[in-house]
Order: C-alpha cells, then structure tokens, then sequence
C-alpha cells in the first residue's frame, strides 16, 4: 500500500518492499515513510523485518528500525545519505550500524560510495568508493575500492555451520557473549579493487580492459565449525573488444581475453559472444569460451571449450529464455588424462511485477 | 642517402596524396534519376548517447551535403539520415516516428534551421541512399539548401545537431566524427569556393 501528499512531501509505503538504502540490506515487511523536510533535505524512517527469501512469510522475530536523510545541494551533483540502524534478532542486538551513502554524478564524472560502521561490534562493516571519470580522448576510466564484510556482519552469521536454527537455542549452548564472538569467526574480510579503461572506436566498436584484485581473509574454526581458508590475491586482467550493429541493427558482438591467477591456479580464457536480434522481441545469442587452467596443487594443466547458445524473447514483463551448450574438458595429469563432456539446456518462464 | 631521402619524401607525398584524395566527393551520374550528383566523401558523424538503454552503444545522425545537376540547374541539399546501434527491439514501438519537421545545425554563436523537403531522396534525385553503410537500419530526412548555406557549412561543421518533432521536443546529438576538410574538398569540387 502506497499513499502520497505532494503538497506537504511525505509519502509512505506498507507492505513488502525492497531497499538498499539507509542501511537496509534489501527485502523487508514493514513501513517506508519519507519526507521533503526542504527541497535539499528529505528524511526517511523505516521499520519492520527483513525478508530472507522472497517466497517467506512474514517472520518478527527479526526486527530494524533505520533513520536516514538525503542532503543534496551543497556540491553541484552531490547527494550525501547519513544513516542509522538498529536490527534486533530474538531481542538480542543483530546489526547496530552508523554510516552514509554518497552519490555525485556530473557530466563526465560519477562518485558513488558507502561507509557502514557497526557500533556494537566495532567493526567496519563496509566502506566502497566507486568513480567513473570521462577523460580527453574519449577515454574512461572507471576505478573503485571495495573493503566489505561477507556476509555482512550481524549476530546471526553465528548460526552458519551449527546444528540449531535459532538464535535463542545458541545463546542457550553458547552464551551471548561466545555467540558474538562466532559471529565475528563466519564473517570474512573481502577487499577488492579494480581500475578499467575504455575507449569507443569509431561508430561501432569499444575497447575495454580492466585489471582487479580481490582476496578473502580466512574464517577461523570455532564452535565445532572447521575453518575456512582465505583465498590469497587473486588477480585479474581482461580486455574486451566490443563490436555493435556489425551484421544487424541493434546486434552486439564481444570478443573477449581475461587472465586469473590466485592461489589455486591460473586460467586463461577467450570467448567471443553476440546478441542478435531476430525480429520482433526474439532475440539469440550464440557464445564460445576457451579456457586453459594451470593447477597449482598438483601441477596439472585442463583446457575447456564450451559452446552455447541462448535465444530469448521479451515483453514488457515477461521473459522466455532457452539455453543450450556443451563443455568439452580434457585435464592432464601426472600419470593419466582425465576427459569430461557435459551437456545441458534449460528452458525458463519469467514474470516481473 | 640523398636518393632514399628523396624516395622517402615522395613516398609521403603520394600517400598525402591519396589521404587528400580520399576527401574529394564522389561524383556520378545516378543510374536511374539521370541526375548528375556530387556526393560529400563521408558524412559528418553526430551521436546521442542513451545511457538507460545502453552503455556503449548510441544513437547517431549521419550528415552530409549534396550538390546535384539536372541539365545545369544546380541544386544543393542537406541529408540527415538517424541510425543507432542500440537493441531497441525488446521495446515496444512507439508507432511510425514520421521523421523530424526540423533540423537545426548549432555553432557556438549561430544555428541554421531547416525544413525537410516533400518527397524526401526522391526530390533530390538519389536513387540509392547516401552517408550510410550497407546492411544499417536507418529513417533519412533531406533539406534544400541555398548555396551560401553550403558555403556556410565549410566555414566549420556544427558543434550538434538537432531533430525537431511536430510538438517541438528537440533531440540533440554532439559531435562524434566531424572532419571539416570533407566539406572544403566538397566546396573545392563544386566550386563554391570561389564564390
């Protein structure tokens, strides 16, 4: 239920909804309520209970209250978000976080970052800076900074890996205080960054390519449940070459290299894929992808060739997909090959509303 | 050391040669109007990017100048043809879009509007389209020109360009490709640059 009053700026939402402002970390029951206090500042209150999947019921057990506002008009472009959040499960504190979101778009440049602190754990829960900035040439680099807890740090991680289901049946096994502290155990640290360049060429053709990095810290063994190793850096580099309207209108074709090295192993992979609208809504995209993966573990080398072919047509709210492909593997090892074929389809009925 | 620097210079010279040549207009008769044309070497490119629908395709306006010669008369015109790289297939049409009632030209301190012709290639005599690519999707506008308008056009190619709708709503499109030599080369075989 949505109600309105333009004239004094308030409106209201009840019911399911989804937000990823304000702290709120995506589907809730409960209450929006925002209001244009002045044209450069508007507030937000809101309230209820997330939603861990969309085919859920309504569950209490599990209860946030967020105040935030957006503040726009000191920078030309820039909206800054402060925000507060208080999140209770079974009546212990879930999610206690301080934060803000800012967003600053303006031609040619674009900022947009998020700082999410948990009060009660002291711990920093996410900070990610993410710009897009036209440069002469008609470059663009596109750069972002990412620290973040996965999953986002709240008591209840501290029920991944255990026999029970509610908060209430650890803190009986555990105490409140253990619990915390293997909440803290499930979540990792993720840190990530990236920087990527692109350049049009001519009317019908880009050029993109990016390096990353990402590593994961260790999750330690705690409460009966076993460690989980980190993943070291892991290192990406790609280039795409992007080619539009090559064949037939509106088509898009994207050849594509990308080399990953990490601890595991390393792989390179080619592909090249394309979009080709067939008429009216149907649209099909054939795509092939060569892999070659270095084990570190045992030294061994795999290729891998994939074809597929996705075909699909859209109206304004539904989707009919159709898949189909094959895998072709060969992995050499020390003393023997190993070949894997794999083959599959699948055929999908979507409806948005 | 002389005959290879000499060899040297008169290799850049042909291939300067060629680089200018490759400017200068096509001209033909056309097959089927018995219209002589003179035919800008390549369209000034405009695009309009849509970043909603798309990051790294665009719209884009082709727009190129043309001279034609029926027995003597002398005529020149303006063709304004809209392509895009975008996938709009998986929209709905919005109904036959019926071209622009109006293009206009932007310079930093000038404009240059115009009304399309009735009849469109047809009144211009072109039997095949022009300043576009084979195989390309596109809805082509042309509009009579005087030939101080051309001449105009060679004092430097719009900054944008913009379609106008019946109801007024412009559509603008910046500079992409705009070399300003084709239409110095196109003054230079028309001679309208010594007029």
């Amino acid at each position: 239920m949505q109600v309105g009053d333009r004239r004094h700026g308030i409106n209201a939402r009840l019911g399911r909804q989804s937000k990823h402002t304000g702290g709120v970390l995506g589907t809730f029951d409960g209450l929006y309520l925002g209001w244009r206090a002045t044209p450069a500042v508007r507030l937000n209150l809101m309230a209820g209970s997330p939603v861990e999947s969309s085919g859920d019921g309504y569950v209490a057990d599990r209860q946030f209250v967020s105040l935030s506002a957006n503040w726009s008009g000191w920078v030309e472009g820039l909206e800054i978000s402060p925000f507060l959040i208080d999140q209770s499960y079974s009546g212990v504190a879930d999610r206690r976080a301080a934060g803000s979101e800012l967003r600053w778009f303006v031609p040619g440049r674009t900022v947009v970052g998020l700082i999410d602190y948990d009060i009660d754990y002291s711990a920093l829960n996410m900070v990610m800076l993410l710009g897009t900035f036209d440069l002469p040439g008609r470059w663009t680099v596109t750069g972002s900074l990412d620290h973040r807890k996965s999953p986002f740090l709240t008591t209840r991680n501290a029920l991944a890996g255990q026999p029970v289901a509610s908060l209430d049946d650890l803190i009986a096994l555990f105490g409140e205080g253990e619990v915390r502290a293997l909440a803290e155990d499930r979540t990792a640290d993720v840190d990530s960054v990236s920087l990527g360049v692109s350049r049009p060429l001519g009317t019908r053709f880009q050029l993109t390519a990016d390096v990353a990095g990402t590593r994961i810290s260790e999750m330690p063994a705690s409460g009966g449940v076993a460690a989980i190793p980190g993943t070291g850096t892991e290192l990406s580099f790609g280039a795409q070459f992007i080619g539009n309207s090559l064949l037939r209108s509106g088509d898009v074709s994207i050849l594509g290299f990308r080399v990953y090295d990490g601890d595991a192993g390393r792989t390179a992979s080619l592909s090249l894929s394309s979009r080709f609208p067939l008429g009216g809504r149907l649209r099909a995209g054939p795509r092939l992808r060569f892999d070659h993966r270095e084990f570190k573990a045992d030294g061994s080398t795999q290729w891998l060739a994939s074809p597929a072919v996705r075909i699909d047509w859209h109206s304004e709210r539904t989707t009919i997909e159709f898949e189909a492909g094959g895998e072709w593997m060969s992995r050499e090892l020390a003393v023997d090959n190993e070949k894997t074929n794999r083959y599959w389809f699948s055929l999908a009925y979507r409806v948005g509303f | 050391m002389r005959i290879a620097a000499t060899t040297v210079a008169l290799a850049f010279l042909v291939l300067a040669g060629c680089a200018e040549r490759d400017l200068w207009p096509a001209q033909r008769l056309d097959p089927k109007t018995a219209v002589n044309v003179t035919i800008m070497a390549e369209p000034w490119v405009y695009a309009r990017s849509v970043p909603m629908l798309a990051a790294n395709a665009r719209d884009y306006l082709n727009v190129g100048v043309v001279e034609t010669n029926r027995a003597g008369v002398r005529a020149y015109w303006l063709g304004v043809v809209s392509w895009s790289t975008i996938d709009r297939s998986v929209f709905a049409a919005n109904g036959a879009s019926g071209g622009p009632a109006k293009v206009r030209l932007g310079w930093p301190k000038s404009s240059l509007e115009l009304s399309p012709a009735t009849g469109g290639r047809s009144a211009v005599g072109l039997s095949k389209p022009a300043f576009v690519e084979p195989g390309t999707q596109f809805e082509e506008s042309w509009y009579a020109l005087s030939s101080e308008q051309v001449v105009q056009l060679g004092s430097g190619a719009p900054i944008a360009v913009s379609l106008i709708s019946e109801a007024g709503e412009l559509t603008t499109y910046e500079g992409w490709e705009a070399n300003p030599a084709v239409l110095v080369e196109f003054l230079k075989a028309t001679g309208l640059d010594r007029t």
